[in-house]
């Protein structure tokens, strides 16, 4: 029993390693590049028209710590079938847990550290700190740290209000950080670290209770759902199945997203919007892509990154039309592969043009240059066009 | 109408799980497929639905094979699973539509057809839900009702009871004697003896991927012991049959 929770960390590291190994391949490689020269570029640009007499600089920054506190889970690696064969286990179950702390702990807090430090360089253009201070901020990110995962392991061996997990997760953190800002950070260490060592009592305290292996359970597979989900951007994550909303406010989308009398058409429109997957997918890249095209004004790099988005949504796309390749019916309806073929690029070229006019619109960023912007709507029309009737059809001719 | 099954071999892997059946079901004809678990009839109609290609033999519908016209044979084939699938990001009422497109149906006639279905089966009031939201034998309901309301001269219905209440097999029964009337033609597998017996006009016997026997319950009468056995005590000596072959 000591040993489940070093064997189950060890499977877990297995399986981030092998997703980590697919997510970077030679094409994300090269975007990543890109993604983070321009991100950094734009960052220290927009860092020398700082100066210390910003007013909204501190709220930016209280808001901004608060968002990377949230970053970095509990992660309990506890599995579906545990309260079942664990169960005559549970007093054992407190040291797994306090294993469990001991391990998310590092990891959050080095997560913690991480982003604030690419924070500081805006915290130190817009104020007069120094390094003094900037140590004390560190101390008070990593001290909320781990009041916030004292009290995520606590919370599974009792009962806490809605109330209380917006106290801890944000109110807590909101105001320590303000009276660092606007009093003294010493007075916000000094606070922050209190916090830290009553939770810590509490937690020790709680944990000997009866574990909640209902909330346990639900929460890691939360935790690992969003794990997946985040792989299954780059690659194909068999435990990621979408989850279906009606969601009746696009009925008007699906109509206009799917022809008349074409079967095919009709399951991949409402397939495609309905879903959160794929949908999600293309949705999630289109915005990424948006935001960076915005603060890009060079006209060469930001139209190689809008030319690289629109291949990399292609490419997402693709699987989509297998989407329904394991229902039955979909074999057994006397429809033609050509008629799938054709529909499936019927919505692949609807979706890309969407996403290309957005991209387009988001590229011009603040300053409108009229034949540069219609450069670019020419080359991402084109490229939709050729990637939905050439590479599109290639691949799946391909994959045959 | 026929569906022809001749000599077919086939199976999942190289290793055939089908040597050698024939059969044929005519229209106006509801035949029962009946066997043990493994005998090889979720894999007969696997083959006769096209998702298997056999490795010998023929299948056709009225000559037809679905090699040499896909789509018209795949046309004529109505089919109801064992268990239910269904879209999961389509309503029921979408189900339906999706059906009337795919077999190119008339519209309103298709419509008229299925509003009949739905109040039997008693989900016209569901239109809107998703197939989450269903139970085992709704969803089994929602497979009867976009099968029944196609034009189809064949159905393959396998194994339908399971999960139906018997309101439900009541009335899937009687729209079965319905589109027979029709003239289509009915494959229907299943273990509910009793009710095979009473309704099907003939039955194909599989045994370990062979049929052991085929005809009217009256033939199967006199292949087994005496003329007053029921469908059942024929299947259990079969079944006995087989096991004694096997300790042998």
């Amino acid at each position: 029993m000591t040993q489940l929770f070093s064997r189950r960390r060890g499977q877990h590291f297995l399986l981030l390693l092998k997703y980590w190994r697919l997510v970077f391949n030679d094409h994300f490689v090269i975007a990543l590049f890109f993604m983070f020269g321009a991100l950094a570029w734009g960052y220290s640009q927009a860092l020398n028209q700082l100066n210390s007499h910003l007013w909204w600089s501190r709220p930016v920054a209280i808001i901004v710590l608060l968002i990377i506190l949230q970053v970095g889970r509990l992660a309990t690696l506890v599995k579906p079938a545990d309260p079942v064969f664990l169960l005559p286990q549970a007093k054992m179950m407190t040291h797994y847990f306090h294993q469990a702390l001991h391990y998310s702990l590092i990891l959050g807090e080095l997560m913690t550290l991480a982003f604030s430090a690419v924070l500081m360089p805006f915290i130190m253009a817009t104020s007069t700190y120094t390094v003094d201070t900037v140590i004390a901020i560190a101390v008070v990110m990593v001290t909320l740290k781990a009041t916030e995962m004292n009290w995520l392991l606590a919370r599974l061996f009792r009962f806490t209000s809605k109330t209380e997990t917006v106290i801890i997760l944000v109110i807590l953190p909101g105001v320590v950080l303000i009276s660092g800002f606007y009093l003294s950070w010493i007075v916000a260490g000094i606070i922050s670290t209190i916090v830290m060592v009553v939770s810590w009592q509490v937690q020790r305290r709680v944990t000997q209770r009866l574990l909640n292996w209902r909330l346990a359970v639900a929460q890691e597979q939360q935790r690992m759902l969003g794990i997946y989900r985040f792989f299954n951007l780059f690659t194909d994550v068999p435990m990621v199945q979408g989850v279906v909303h009606r969601r009746r406010y696009l009925d008007w989308l699906v109509k206009l997203m799917s022809q008349s009398k074409q079967p095919f058409s009709y399951l991949y429109a409402r397939g495609f919007l309905r879903g959160t997957e794929v949908s999600g997918l293309i949705v999630r890249l289109t915005v990424v892509g948006m935001a960076i095209l915005f603060f890009i004004p060079i006209f060469w790099l930001n139209l190689l990154i809008m030319v690289l988005f629109i291949y990399l949504l292609t490419v997402q796309l693709i699987p989509f039309y297998w989407h329904f390749d394991n229902h039955v019916f979909t074999h057994l309806y006397p429809v033609s592969q050509i008629d799938q073929l054709k529909n499936f690029q019927s919505l692949s070229q609807k979706i890309l043009l969407g996403a290309t006019l957005l991209l387009w619109l988001a590229s011009t960023g603040t300053t409108v240059n009229m034949p540069q912007q219609g450069a670019k709507l020419l080359v991402g029309v084109c490229e939709s066009l050729l990637l939905v009737y050439g590479y599109i059809k290639y691949r799946i001719r391909q994959k045959k | 109408m026929t569906l022809k099954v001749e000599h077919l071999i086939g199976g999942y892997s190289q290793i055939p799980v089908l040597k050698d059946v024939s059969f044929e079901v005519n229209d106006g004809e509801l035949v029962g497929l009946i066997g043990l678990n493994g005998a090889g009839k979720s894999t007969t109609i696997n083959h006769v639905i096209g998702l298997l290609t056999p490795f010998s033999g023929q299948i056709t519908i009225d000559g037809v094979s679905l090699q040499e016209d896909s789509e018209s044979y795949k046309s004529q084939i109505a089919y109801i699973p064992e268990t239910p699938v269904l879209y999961e990001e389509l309503t029921l009422k979408e189900h339906l539509e999706l059906t009337i497109m795919a077999y190119h149906l008339d519209e309103h006639e298709a419509w008229k057809k299925a509003q009949r279905l739905l109040k039997i089966f008693r989900l016209d009031n569901k239109l809107d839900w998703f197939p989450i939201n269903f139970s085992k034998g709704m969803k089994q309901k929602v497979m009867i009702c976009s099968a029944l309301m196609t034009n189809a001269k064949l159905f393959i219905i396998d194994e339908p009871f399971y999960g139906l209440d018997p309101l439900a097999v009541h009335d899937l029964l009687y729209e079965i004697e319905q589109v027979k009337k029709t003239g289509a033609a009915v494959l229907m597998s299943t273990h509910v003896l009793d009710t095979a017996e009473k309704y099907c006009d003939r039955f194909v016997l599989l045994k370990d991927g062979q049929v052991r026997a085929q005809g009217t319950l009256a033939h199967l009468r006199e292949l087994g012991d005496g003329p007053d056995q029921s469908l059942d005590e024929i299947y259990l000596a079969l079944a006995k049959e087989d096991r004694d072959d096997s300790t042998i």
